[in-house]
């Protein structure tokens, strides 16, 4: 399974990513004059009719022409850009963050990092917004999303049940691999459920107001006076066979994350009475006098016989320490700091100098 | 002043913290907290804390990344297991109105935790759960090698009796057999297989990940109807997947192919026409068509002494005749059984 995805993964390492679009190209970040003033700090116009807010994005993800590696790959970025899930990075090789389609070891590095952001870096919220949009929530794992609007994003072309599964599933088959997807004829809506949490974030901001028409339909010119994609999370499905699915899942996985577990702890405690065994001979050396002296600089001098013996060995000790006293650990050097500062600048302040 | 709880891993090599009084919202209690931020060097980018001292004790998450200072997984995954070790349900119930979720942020974080935070914040307590989970993960082995061999053999209910599926079955290959051709037509797909594993199985049949066409949709799985379709990209895929996949013989002597994912088999014919409109259009309709395609799979697997003789892949000729006078011997043998025997000669 993973050997699969490690050999696709070449595909765009082995290429820069290129430009999406060029800065020049970009339209203005002033959205199109529908107020009296503008509000700088929400960029959008006031005092007036608000207009219409849905529109179809005219530059759309390619995964074969867009992918490529970027600075972040070399510095070891786990997020992804979100310019590129929109098809419009201006920044190409030169980006901080990832440009490629998520896959199973990107997975496994954010699930590492955090809980509380999504795959582009932004920060969850405890609750879904009352619409489903938006990032999500960090309570709970949600890989299937709610496509609506698919009248809409066709410019309301009449097309069959099947043509319109059909095109969902090639373009949301792009982003990731897919474990189901289900179109509902008579409410016109669609549920996409990913393997991964992150490939349903990912194309969750891809697949936004987009347009489900393709090149060869002859709508296709006039493809921006529909409204795009509506994508948002999914509830939990209520279908009983749907619910037992989901559950037998989550037992996999608890399973699996409970091997893991173990095996970590196994690894530890190897590591920790590798680490007594060291401590005890280090204290026989010190015990002795004379001749020992010598000894302890031999053993000194020996090299790193194993991985533990180079890392340092008081942070091992602290870690050991840590682990017995208490899980809740951090070090902490404080610099107090005027409350009013709101914190979000991370400046020296004049006491730690 | 207490110090921030904040994992290794988030606070990596950092070694300067910057507090900030009532700096921010906590995003679980919604009251104000002490903001600790500090940068992450290898992104160079500001790391802060999301929620307050108070509420990460209560559940014993870091106060950065939200996930179990203990074991470093979600909340959601740590009471899931600690509900499969204790044996009943244990979850972090979070309050959705806000004057609730205030009342929680009031109890002290040292004594009153909530969920599974109870074993995970307790150091004995996590060690008996280690102990736990080795004979939870030995029973529920035993549990699931019981299970797989029976798992299927009950096809989907009659319940759409009145529906027509005639024009449906017949644009479908059911008299086909395995023979070389650009796509294929997969049935007897468990409703639980999600599509991935499928495309998973074939890629390592073909050793390649890239069978599949980019310009167009090349697999096709209906799980209401447990049935599915595939297309290669080349023909020379196409032959190599043709190869390399295990077929079996079926009592009226055709050939058939055998895709094993998951514990479930996957019957493989050739269908030249591939056509994605051809799994039913209707929810009514895919469920005729899957209880006739089910059918079909009882129909395959009638006698199990010729198919299971007939196996390509094993290709081992001097344990056949040992195989076939054993098979005698337990004709009556229940479905389960038979299943189980096939999965395992594979």
């Amino acid at each position: 399974m993973s050997q699969g995805s490690i050999t696709q993964a070449k595909d765009w390492k082995r290429r820069a990513a290129p430009i999406q679009v060029k800065e020049a190209d970009l339209p203005s970040s002033i959205p199109s004059q529908t107020g009296l003033t503008f509000n700088v700090w929400y960029n959008k116009w006031s005092q007036g009719n608000s207009g219409k807010e849905r529109f179809v994005n005219p530059y759309r993800l390619e995964p074969e022409l867009h992918e490529g590696y970027t600075r972040g790959d070399g510095v070891k970025q786990v997020f992804f850009c979100l310019y590129f899930g929109k098809g419009m990075c201006c920044l190409g090789k030169k980006c901080t963050y990832l440009h490629h389609v998520p896959e199973g070891e990107d997975v496994a590095r954010l699930a590492l990092k955090s809980n509380v952001r999504d795959c582009f870096g932004r920060e969850k919220f405890a609750d879904y917004r009352e619409d489903m949009g938006g990032i999500g929530s960090f309570r709970k794992g949600n890989s299937t999303l709610y496509i609506g609007g698919i009248g809409g994003a066709l410019n309301n072309k009449n097309l069959k049940a099947s043509q319109i599964e059909s095109r969902l599933h090639f373009m949301f088959g792009k982003l990731g691999p897919l474990e189901r997807i289900r179109y509902v004829e008579n409410k016109n809506c669609a549920f996409v459920r990913y393997r991964w949490q992150t490939s349903a974030e990912f194309a969750k901001e891809v697949m936004s107001n987009q347009t489900l028409l393709i090149r060869s339909d002859k709508e296709w010119q006039e493809r921006r006076e529909g409204t795009g994609l509506l994508v948002k999370w999914a509830n939990d499905d209520p279908n009983p066979e749907a619910q037992q699915r989901e559950k037998e899942r989550q037992e996999e996985q608890s399973m699996q994350v409970m091997l893991q577990l173990l095996q970590k702890h196994e690894q530890d405690s190897a590591l920790k009475r590798k680490l007594e065994e060291q401590q005890e001979e280090e204290d026989q050396n010190a015990n002795h006098t004379g001749p020992t002296g010598h000894k302890l600089l031999e053993n000194g001098k020996k090299g790193y016989t194993s991985i533990f013996d180079c890392i340092p060995k008081d942070s091992l000790k602290r870690l050991k320490k840590l682990n017995r006293d208490n899980p809740a650990f951090a070090t902490v050097e404080k610099t107090p700091v005027p409350s009013q500062s709101g914190g979000l600048v991370d400046y020296s302040s004049s006491d730690s100098d | 002043m207490d110090s921030p709880a904040i994992c290794e891993t988030c606070l990596g090599e950092s070694d300067r913290i910057t507090e900030a009084e009532n700096g921010a919202q906590c995003k679980i209690c919604t009251l104000p907290f002490t903001v600790y931020h500090f940068r992450d060097k290898s992104t160079d980018t500001v790391v802060r804390t999301l929620i307050c001292l108070n509420c990460s004790k209560q559940r014993n998450v870091c106060q950065c990344c939200l996930l179990d200072l203990q074991w470093h997984i979600p909340v959601e995954v740590r009471d899931r297991i600690v509900s499969l070790l204790k044996g009943s349900e244990v979850a972090t119930e979070e309050a959705r109105n806000e004057m609730m979720k205030r009342f929680i942020a009031l109890k002290n974080g040292d004594q009153h935790k909530l969920g599974g935070a109870r074993i995970t914040s307790d150091a004995a307590a996590t060690d008996s759960a280690l102990e736990q989970m080795k004979a939870t993960l030995k029973r529920l082995g035993a549990d699931k090698s019981d299970i797989s061999g029976q798992k299927r053999g009950t096809p989907s209910r009659a319940d759409s009796e009145d529906v027509n599926v005639m024009s449906v079955l017949k644009k479908l290959p059911i008299e086909g057999i395995l023979e070389p051709a650009p796509s294929f037509f997969l049935y007897n797909i468990d409703p639980k297989l999600p599509e991935w594993a499928v495309v998973d199985a074939i890629s390592s049949i073909v050793q390649t990940p890239h069978w599949r066409e980019t310009s167009s949709n090349s697999v096709v799985v209906n799980h209401t109807a447990q049935c599915g379709g595939i297309r290669f990209k080349t023909q020379d895929l196409a032959n190599i997947f043709f190869e390399n996949v295990p077929s079996f013989q079926t009592p009226l002597g055709s050939k058939k192919g055998i895709l094993v994912v998951q514990n479930s088999r996957i019957h493989v014919v050739a269908w030249p026409q591939f056509h994605r409109g051809a799994l039913g259009s209707n929810y009514a309709e895919c469920r005729k068509l899957a209880s006739s395609l089910a059918k079909l799979v009882q129909k395959d697997l009638q006698r199990p002494e010729t198919e299971a003789g007939e196996l390509k892949s094993t290709g081992g000729t001097n344990t056949k005749s040992h195989k076939v006078t054993k098979k005698q011997h337990i004709k009556k043998d229940t479905k389960k059984r038979r299943n189980k025997r096939f999965t395992l000669e594979l």
